[in-house]
């Protein structure tokens, strides 16, 4: 059963198109992640679905009920914001209690939910600050809070962790989806970063210049990038163009390749798309290698990344840090045929 | 080789001295000459008489109603001028002409305000003829010169309402449009995020542009001249009397000891609410 479903979404800004025939639907308690760089119109969409913007085109559905025309205070999604967006002349109580307040919730039911929800984001005592005196995570939390207290029927996430440093990122994230998933709370999250997208979402929507290039579990987007731009924006990906003939084989600058295609291929142009972690080194070579010379050698602690050099390609590889080449060596990798992909 | 530490002080010097000087020199003169010391007229001598000549209906008539005046006018044109600038806050059709029509009272002196209002809401004038065209009133309305000063408030409200606008807009611009966007996000309607959100989180700029426009209309003289009433006229009216008609120079100094000091009055008052309200966020 969908809570959500976008239908032909359609929005125009003095000279570009900012979301462009967007279909979707998310089902309930989904937590559905819009991912692509900043001006592909994931948080154009995400506005019309709080109905900030309204769609020049097509049609916003909450369950059977068509949204296009409700004003946003009418709508009951409830959305944490980059900046959070905190009252900031009000407590940490009085700013989770918004809500309620609006709805009209009697006074007593509406302390005792402001401190559950307080109490879901661990920020009891904190009660009577302002968010002047919060931290950044803290803040973060006071806009969770004050996002789930009003049970709305969509969740939406702007970039929320964008404001945090590193490790603070990681920590929240988990909570927010340990949270989504406890209250079960259907949920439409955007964000730029990839490693987020991956590590939250049930089904991640990658887009492109308003249009949606790939809709999938994380799983299989990282695995089976339809698109090139799939596959790069997804963790670093080699593209190489080559010509396929014969039965799944094809020919590149770099090598010859045999490759699984789940679709028959047919001959003529193809783009292949495999990840640096892919790339195994080789002894000899036998079929699907590559010969490259070592161009720069990047040292991340837990793996070693190559940056190399084939018939005037340049190709990224993980390699395991023990392995220490010199920049000059020449290598010889291999790829397994399941892991080359034909990408658009 | 010093060059560079005196030029701090070379940048201050002219404007902070030029202020400090005539500050200090007009106002301790000022108040020298309250109590008899300095007199420009007749000898000069310590004394209570000037402070006691003020002790009588008149001052307090004309403080009263200076009082009056400045408090209706600053707070009349932030009912006028508040709304107007919830709507020119977002761009929509006309806000540009509005915008630059509104401004025009800000480059009309405050005389010439007067002389051009006087033409509408004198007693043969535009306001009463239309009223009278239309058959509202019988007779034309005495809006001028009237004992309770309405035709003040009016010339007042007008000349000042462009200045309290650019005061609020400008604190209107400081109000982040993602915080509005939550409040109606969680189900506030668009005057429960006035009420709620953009109200009290203008009250800073609601502040200052009220006690501004109270210190230029409490110490108006040009305005209460040309069309207030002619009892009781306002502090600086009276003070002008007294010392250019009357040759009463030292009590016409202690009425500009009453303005500057109820003036300064009004600052620290606003002062102490900005610093509470500072506090209340922080």
């Amino acid at each position: 059963m969908h809570v959500l479903r976008l239908d032909h979404l359609f929005r125009r800004y003095a000279g570009f198109t900012a979301v462009d025939d967007l279909s979707l639907e998310v089902q309930k308690g989904e937590l559905v992640t819009l991912l692509g760089p900043s001006g592909c119109g994931k948080t154009t969409t995400l506005r019309m679905v709080a109905g900030f913007i309204t769609p020049d085109g097509g049609d916003i559905w909450f369950g059977a009920q068509r949204m296009n025309d409700v004003p946003p205070h009418r709508r009951n999604t409830a959305m944490v914001f980059q900046s959070y967006a905190l009252f900031p002349h009000m407590t940490v109580a009085e700013n989770v209690a918004f809500g309620l307040r609006m709805q009209k919730t009697p006074v007593d039911e509406r302390a005792r939910r402001v401190d559950e929800a307080l109490d879901m984001v661990s920020l009891n005592g904190l009660q009577d600050r302002r968010p002047a005196q919060l931290s950044g995570g803290q803040q973060q939390r006071v806009a969770l809070a004050r996002a789930i207290v009003t049970r709305p029927n969509i969740l939406l996430f702007d970039e929320p962790l964008s404001n945090l440093d590193a490790k603070l990122r990681v920590k929240v994230r988990q909570e927010i989806r340990e949270l989504q998933t406890r209250l079960g709370v259907t949920t439409l999250y955007v964000t730029h970063d990839q490693g987020e997208a991956l590590a939250i979402s049930d089904r991640i929507v990658v887009m492109n210049k308003g249009r949606i290039e790939q809709i999938g579990d994380p799983g299989t987007i990282y695995r089976f990038p339809r698109t090139s731009f799939v596959a790069d924006f997804l963790g670093a990906a080699n593209i190489i163009e080559g010509r396929a003939f014969g039965k799944g084989m094809i020919e590149s600058p770099v090598g010859k390749f045999a490759v699984k295609s789940k679709a028959p291929l047919a001959e003529g142009p193809v783009k292949m798309s495999w990840r640096p972690e892919d790339m195994k080194l080789a002894s000899g070579t036998s079929g699907n290698s590559i010969v490259a010379r070592v161009r720069n050698v990047g040292f991340y602690g837990n793996f070693t990344e190559l940056e190399v050099e084939s018939a005037g390609h340049l190709l990224r590889v993980q390699v395991d840090s023990d392995f220490k080449p010199h920049v000059g060596d020449t290598l010889t990798f291999t790829i397994d045929a399941n892991r080359i992909q034909i990408v658009e | 080789m010093q060059a560079s530490r005196l030029t701090p002080l070379l940048l201050v010097l002219p404007g902070a001295g030029f202020i400090f000087v005539f500050l200090v020199a007009a106002l301790g003169m000022t108040a020298l000459q309250s109590v008899g010391l300095y007199s420009l007229v007749g000898e000069s001598r310590l004394t209570a008489d000037h402070w006691k000549s003020l002790y009588d209906k008149a001052f307090f008539d004309s403080f009263l109603f200076s009082f009056k005046v400045g408090i209706a006018s600053s707070f009349g044109t932030f009912l006028f001028a508040y709304p107007l600038a919830l709507f020119l806050r977002r761009r929509r059709f006309g806000t540009a002409v509005i915008n630059s029509v509104i401004k025009i009272p800000l480059f009309v002196p405050a005389l010439v305000a007067a002389f051009l209002i006087l033409n509408v809401l004198a007693y043969n004038g535009v306001l009463n003829s239309v009223l009278m065209g239309l058959g509202i009133i019988d007779e034309p309305l005495r809006l001028l010169n009237d004992r309770f000063g309405w035709n003040v408030f009016i010339i007042q409200i007008w000349k000042n309402l462009p200045f309290e606008l650019l005061i609020i807009s400008a604190t209107l611009q400081t109000i982040r449009t993602d915080v509005e966007d939550a409040a109606r996000n969680l189900g506030a309607g668009p005057l429960q995020v006035i009420w709620h959100i953009v109200l009290p989180l203008s009250i800073p700029g609601i502040l200052i542009a009220i006690v501004l426009v109270f210190i230029l209309t409490f110490g108006d003289y040009a305005i209460t001249r040309v069309a207030g009433p002619v009892y009781p006229s306002s502090l600086s009216v009276l003070m002008y009397t007294k010392a250019f008609t009357l040759q009463q120079w030292g009590a016409a100094a202690c009425i500009g000891m009453v303005i500057t000091v109820a003036s300064l009055i009004f600052v620290a008052i606003y002062a102490r609410a900005a610093r509470a309200i500072e506090e209340m966020r922080t």
